[in-house]
């Protein structure tokens, strides 16, 4: 039984009868929606059962996005708020010369501590945060897609964040700067350990931001709401698919940095150290090849939320919506090209610093037609005028302030004189402030019904935004001109006769006026959510106070959505004013719990395409014990206790394998009906499966952060060939590179053997071990040759090069020995059955990736240089 | 129904792609041979090779437009991301050609 095709339901089918389909999936089917008559007794109750959050102790095991989000947002801006207290002790310092308010090495670890804890702490997390929470409502889908992993990453980030931050308070804190150059960082001239709990800290920190990349760009590209194609889907995803892609290409950069770093200073590898072969420009290039995109990665989720709360309080569909998506995708491309901007000074060739230049100001049009298509959409439609408004307004307006001044610093002449100086200050506060805190505390203004179905004082903000505005241009404006007035960054004092003291006095007046604003937005958002009753915490009752024309005004719990629509339009809501009470009633995709177990839709990547539905992981302690014992293992390493660390070590494994124990099921129901009679499977296997997806991008990452070691030994080749002084050891080339397409042709065959023979399940488990005990065998010969050819990793760039390559290549293998391990345990108990199973799937793609590492590394150090040293 | 043969996004990732290449190459050339015509001349190389890959590029993304493979905004997204490549890669070009050794 069906009524007249909805809006949505009817575009649909037309627009897939015009295009060819992604998966075979017939489109007329979505005419069954929306379905008629009652839905059976109880089955709403049963879905808000296997959705509920665990209470009391247990609420550290839930892993639901709408819990973990909400934790994830309230912990980023405690670190934005406990950053801003040491700007403050900062600013109270600088507010008249010769100040002696803290000590020169206390006022080191605040500037130190306050850059790393914005950047890594707050701006990152804060974006990843808002994406858990916002885009699996805005998909329409149950959950993200691996919400373990989610859980993961933000008691990873907790758990290390806090006791990182913590180190300011036993005098333990970094004091190198946000960026921790070398020599400055070095074990000669940063002694103690408050370096190594940078390095430590911010590593692992990087971890959680790439564990929750990868399941936010699995979430956007396979469980969007069926009809949700890539030209439908909202700005706010585009944004996140493409923050997510540059985490996993740019973080790497960051993690082989730390990891080359630590490598120097706990066993003197002299990676950077340019008076045995190694170079501290190489640290430079590989900090800001993360560094610099790393600011997009901010500003292109913000972006969208400015791009989404624009057209609702505009209430007009976006200016050149694929314009726009078209503008941060560019912006992401030339963002990787303008790292050494920040090097201009450093000596590099003239024609080098050419190309940099130009790529700067390249990439301000991208930014610059955002711009222009928030006006547009602002003067052409009818405005409302409330707190967001006012918060989209200024960001816009400081951000580009921020932009135009990144053009100044952009071109070489001017930056030689600009450069460390306060002018640099200014201008990323600007970029930061305008592009990412004022539309975060915009999204706060505008979210928070959908939230908790309050709304934040409008009043109260009103204060908040003036108060926030006001302080920005106090406190920065002035930093312009003590920065044009010669007044270098990360200085503690000045002297009277320099002139600074008013625009530092007036910058710190600033400071707390905008700390003031902050603090009445703290009280009103802690009077808003504190209260009892009511729809909070995903309760219910989500209100759409500001006719917002997306998916997710119609979230109504920790499922979601009742149940999943049918989607062909940017805004779903304005287009179909039926649809909530639709969705609310059951009538479309998902109405229940088909499995009795935590579920949700898997569409295809392109056209979303219904193709399976998905058995979601409930509630588990391992996911936050996995992430106290890393925290555990990374901290208690930078501390020097190696026993505790390695008893850490151990426990992480074997949390994160029970963890995932459990992932791999396969239930009795083979299909079943998601609505209408719409049969789907439960199990899928290979590229359809989402899990398939997230080992390929995880294999992404570790071949980017070996391309990251590829390109350190490149570089110091080049800048110092004569201390290439070791014969490359070509014997064991060809045994190695035997071993190694054994171990690739072993891993790949698993699978047919599978499949095709009757004792497929433990042909398979044989082939995966002895895989990977070709791949251990190659390294053995690859470490041995080079060890008995003289080579050592303290003598020289060359032997730091070659052994840092080949130490990240061990900690792939042994993940390779784990695996196996692991693989090996499941096919005795019987959970490897065939013809094909995720998690061979899965592991096979690491070992085959292996492989490749592996012969890599064997190739490049013995063909480059050719002549051998 | 037919199942899609190319997905829709690789043009627009292709686009950028090339200016990417184009830049790390010219980049790489001026630091391997700094103050030299070589890299000078790797640029201009460079250049002319990208452009012709994005022309190249520009007709075999109408020419599957034409065939009904790459409809609608798919094929806005493919000619807006080779014009955009197209004016970083003449742009990053630039300083090859003002600052001469």
């Amino acid at each position: 039984m069906t009524r007249a095709a909805t809006p949505g339901v009817e575009g649909a089918v037309h627009a897939a009868a015009a295009e060819p389909s992604e998966t075979g999936f017939d489109a007329r089917l979505y005419e069954r929606f929306p379905t008629q008559g009652g839905r059976p007794a109880g089955e709403l109750e049963a879905l808000e059962k296997v959705w509920k959050t665990p209470t009391g102790w247990r609420a550290f095991s839930a892993v639901n996005n709408n819990f973990i989000g909400f934790l994830f947002i309230v912990t980023a801006f405690g670190f934005f708020i406990a950053a801003g207290i040491l700007s403050l002790v900062m600013r109270v310092q600088l507010a008249a010369p010769m100040a002696g308010i803290v000590p020169q090495e206390t006022y080191n670890q605040l500037f130190t501590m306050h850059g790393s804890v914005m950047m890594f702490l707050f701006a990152v997390p804060a974006v990843e945060a808002i994406a858990v929470m916002l885009l699996p409502q805005m998909l329409a889908a149950r959950d993200l897609p691996f919400p373990r992993l989610s859980a993961y990453s933000y008691w990873a980030y907790a758990i290390g964040g806090t006791v990182f931050f913590s180190s300011i308070f036993f005098s333990l804190a970094p004091s190198d700067g946000w960026f921790m150059y070398p020599p400055l960082s070095s074990s000669v001239y940063s002694k103690g350990i408050n370096a190594d709990f940078w390095l430590l800290g911010i590593g692992f920190i990087e971890i959680s931001a790439i564990a929750g990349a990868i399941e936010l760009i699995v979430g956007v590209l396979r469980t969007r709401a069926p009809g949700m194609t890539l030209a439908k889907m909202p700005v706010y995803a585009w944004a996140i698919l493409i923050f997510g892609v540059m985490i996993i290409l740019a973080f790497p950069a960051m993690i082989m940095v730390t990891f080359l770093l630590e490598l120097e200073r706990a066993f003197n590898w002299p990676l950077f150290d340019a008076t045995r072969g190694g170079d501290p420009l190489l640290y430079q290039h590989l900090f800001w090849f993360f560094g610099h995109p790393d600011v997009y990665i901010i500003f292109i989720p913000a972006s969208a939320m400015v791009s989404t709360m624009i057209v609702t309080v505009a209430q007009k569909k976006l200016v050149g919506h694929e314009l726009v998506v078209l503008a941060m995708i560019a912006t992401a491309f030339i963002s990787f090209g303008v790292w050494a901007h920040h090097m201009f000074t450093v000596g590099l060739p003239g024609l080098s610093v050419g190309y940099f230049s130009a790529a700067s100001m390249a990439v301000a049009i991208p930014a610059g037609a955002q711009v222009f298509a928030w006006i547009c959409t602002l003067a052409s439609g009818k405005v409302q005028r409330n707190a967001p408004s006012l918060f989209l307004v200024g960001g816009i307006l400081i951000f580009v302030m921020g932009g135009l001044t990144g053009v100044m610093v952009g071109m070489v002449a001017f930056d030689g004189q600009a450069h460390d100086t306060y002018f640099v200050v200014a201008h990323f506060h600007y970029v930061l402030i305008g592009g990412m805190v004022f539309p975060l505390l915009a999204g706060f203004y505008y979210w928070t019904p959908m939230i908790n179905g309050r709304q934040l004082s409008e009043k109260v903000g009103r204060w908040v935004f003036w108060l926030c505005f006001t302080g920005v241009h106090v406190s920065f404006l002035p930093m312009f001109l003590s920065g044009l007035m010669g007044m270098p960054r990360r200085v503690n004092t000045y002297l009277p006769d320099r002139d600074w003291g008013l625009p530092n006095l007036v910058s710190t007046v600033g400071a707390f006026i905008m700390a003031a604003g902050v603090l009445l937005f703290l009280i009103d958002a802690i009077r808003c959510y504190g209260r009892k009753g009511g729809g909070g915490g995903g309760g219910g009752d989500a209100r759409n106070v500001f006719n917002g024309g997306t998916l997710e005004w119609l979230s109504a719990g920790n499922y979601s959505v009742r149940s999943i629509p049918v989607v062909n339009d940017l805004e779903p809501l304005w287009a179909d004013p039926q649809m909530a009470k639709d969705v609310e009633a059951g009538r479309y995709f998902l109405p229940n719990t088909a499995t009795g177990a935590r579920e949700t839709l898997i569409t295809s990547t392109l056209r979303a395409e219904p193709q399976y539905v998905q058995i979601m992981p409930g509630p588990s302690w391992w996911p936050v014990l996995s992430a106290l014992f890393t925290a555990g293992f990374f901290l208690l390493l930078t501390v020097q206790a190696m026993t505790l660390s390695a008893v850490c070590g151990v426990l992480t494994v074997f949390c994160l394998m029970r963890w995932v124990w459990g992932n791999d099921r396969h239930i009795a129901q083979k299909e079943v009906d998601v609505g209408a009679g719409i049969l789907l499977p439960t199990y899928v296997t290979g590229p359809a499966s989402h899990g398939w997806w997230a080992a390929v991008l995880l294999d992404i990452v570790l071949g980017m952060i070996f391309l990251m070691a590829m390109f350190a030994y490149l570089y110091l080749v080049g800048a110092h060939p004569d201390w290439w002084r070791i014969a490359a050891p070509r014997g064991a080339l060809m045994p190695g590179l035997l071993l190694l397409g054994a171990s690739a042709g072993l891993a790949y065959a698993a699978r047919p053997l599978m499949a095709r023979l009757k004792r497929g399940s433990g042909a398979s488990a044989a082939a995966m071990t002895l895989s990977m005990l070709c791949l251990v065998v190659a390294l053995a010969l690859d470490v041995l040759s080079w060890w008995n050819a003289g080579l050592r990793g303290d003598a020289s760039g060359q032997g730091a090069a070659v052994y840092a390559m080949l130490a990240w290549h061990g900690a792939v293998v042994l993940s390779v020995v784990l695996s196996a391990f692991y693989y090996a345990l499941r096919w005795v108990r019987g959970l490897a059955p065939g013809p094909a199973n995720k998690t061979l799937e899965a592991l096979r793609l690491l070992f085959i990736y292996a492989a490749l590492e592996g012969a890599a590394s064997l190739l490049l150090p013995r063909l480059l240089p050719w002549s051998g040293a | 129904m037919k199942a899609l043969r190319l997905p829709g996004w690789r043009p627009i990732i292709l686009a950028f792609t090339i200016w990417f290449v184009h830049f790390m190459v010219c980049w790489a050339a001026a630091e391997i041979w700094p103050h030299q015509w070589a890299a000078n001349a790797v640029a201009w190389v460079a250049t002319a090779i990208a452009l012709l890959a994005l022309g190249v590029h520009f007709v075999q993304v109408n020419a599957r437009h034409a065939e009904g493979q790459l409809p609608g905004w798919q094929h806005r997204f493919a000619l807006g991301a080779i014009a955009i490549a197209s004016a970083a890669v003449v742009f990053s070009a630039l300083p090859a050609i003002v600052f001469l050794p």
